[in-house]
């Protein structure tokens, strides 16, 4: 018997390389619903998209916080985004940041700075506003994490002496 | 799809007897209407160990459009409960991880009714919105606090 191939479809299957570090650390899986890895958030998994995306992979890409908590970017982006979040991570409430060095996380990390700039000016404004003296003290601790520290005048000072107002 | 189908999906399963941790605490945990997952009821069993115990209490649940960026909004029947930390007259529960300061979208339905489980247990007389049986609890007699929590269910104003 002699075959011929007259066309050849490729079919690709592929799913998100995400650290095993949350494993290794020993938290425990949420017993009941998760046979696979889902997000915190949106509940569903890394390999499908948050509920405001319709095609997964680059369109509704993973981001891997210090912590090792892994969200779709989209969901973890929307909750910092709200001043209730403090910029925790919802999952272990320690303050969020992206993991440096992971390919996955660089396209982004320009965009959650500014985030984290926006929420901490956003709070010394308001501690300002109320002469509030601590909370002024809590902020600028806090942005000193981040790449900039806070004046006695709210203004946010970058790490290269730029004025961010 | 939206997070809250995925709780209810987990919540049947749940419920189907999958978590056990949960036989003791819920009766009922279902959205009033199929098509509509942003009105919800619960009915819970009162702990065995509070004044509670042998009374089924029902909880509305309204869950917001942003949810669970944003907590949802849980409040037990008006004129139903009577717990120091519960409005009798509306039902609003005073439990911080309902507040938006510190509530986190990593919880879900389940850890709240777990919440207002353990707020049976364990209320909280110094921020109380129902100042009767605060004022009772904080005279630390239980005899009273059973008596009064039972006179309420049992029809009293
Ligand atoms: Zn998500
Ligand atoms: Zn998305
Ligand atoms: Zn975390």
């Amino acid at each position: 018997m002699k075959v011929t191939i007259k066309e050849v479809h490729s079919v690709f299957a592929w799913s998100w390389l995400i650290s095993n570090h949350a494993k290794e650390n020993g938290e425990s899986k949420n017993d009941v619903d998760d046979e696979e890895d889902v997000c915190g958030i949106c509940r569903a998994s890394f390999n499908a998209t948050c509920p405001g995306c319709t095609y997964p992979g680059d369109e509704c890409p993973l981001v891997v916080g210090d912590c090792n908590h892994s969200f779709h970017v989209h969901c973890i982006y929307r909750w910092l985004d709200t001043t209730s979040s403090k910029g925790l991570c919802p999952m272990c409430r320690q303050p969020f940041q992206l993991k440096r060095g992971l390919a996955i996380n660089d396209s982004h990390i320009k965009k959650f700075q500014d985030l984290h700039l926006r929420r901490t000016q956003g709070q010394a404004q308001e501690a300002l506003a109320e002469g509030d003296e601590e909370a002024l003290g809590r902020v600028a601790d806090q942005q000193s994490h981040g790449n900039g520290i806070i004046d006695e005048q709210g203004d946010v000072i970058m790490e290269q002496g730029l004025v961010v107002r | 799809m939206s997070r809250i189908v995925k709780e209810y999906k987990k919540i049947k399963k749940v419920l189907e007897g999958h978590g056990e941790a949960f036989e003791n605490l819920i009766v009922q945990l279902a959205p009033v209407n199929e098509y509509d997952l942003l009105s919800w009821k619960a009915t819970i069993r009162g702990p065995s160990d509070t004044p509670y115990n042998g009374f089924s209490i029902g909880l509305t649940i309204k869950i917001p459009s942003d949810y669970p960026i944003s907590p949802p909004m849980v409040k037990f029947e008006p004129y139903k409960m009577p717990h120091c930390n519960v409005n009798f007259q509306t039902g609003e529960i005073c439990l911080d991880i309902l507040t938006r300061q510190h509530w986190s979208p990593a919880w879900d339905l389940l850890h709240v009714l777990k919440a207002i489980e353990q707020l049976l247990q364990e209320p909280v007389p110094e921020s109380p919105l129902n100042v009767d049986i605060a004022n009772i609890l904080k005279e630390g007699d239980r005899t009273a606090y059973t008596g009064l929590v039972r006179y309420y269910f049992c029809g009293g104003t």
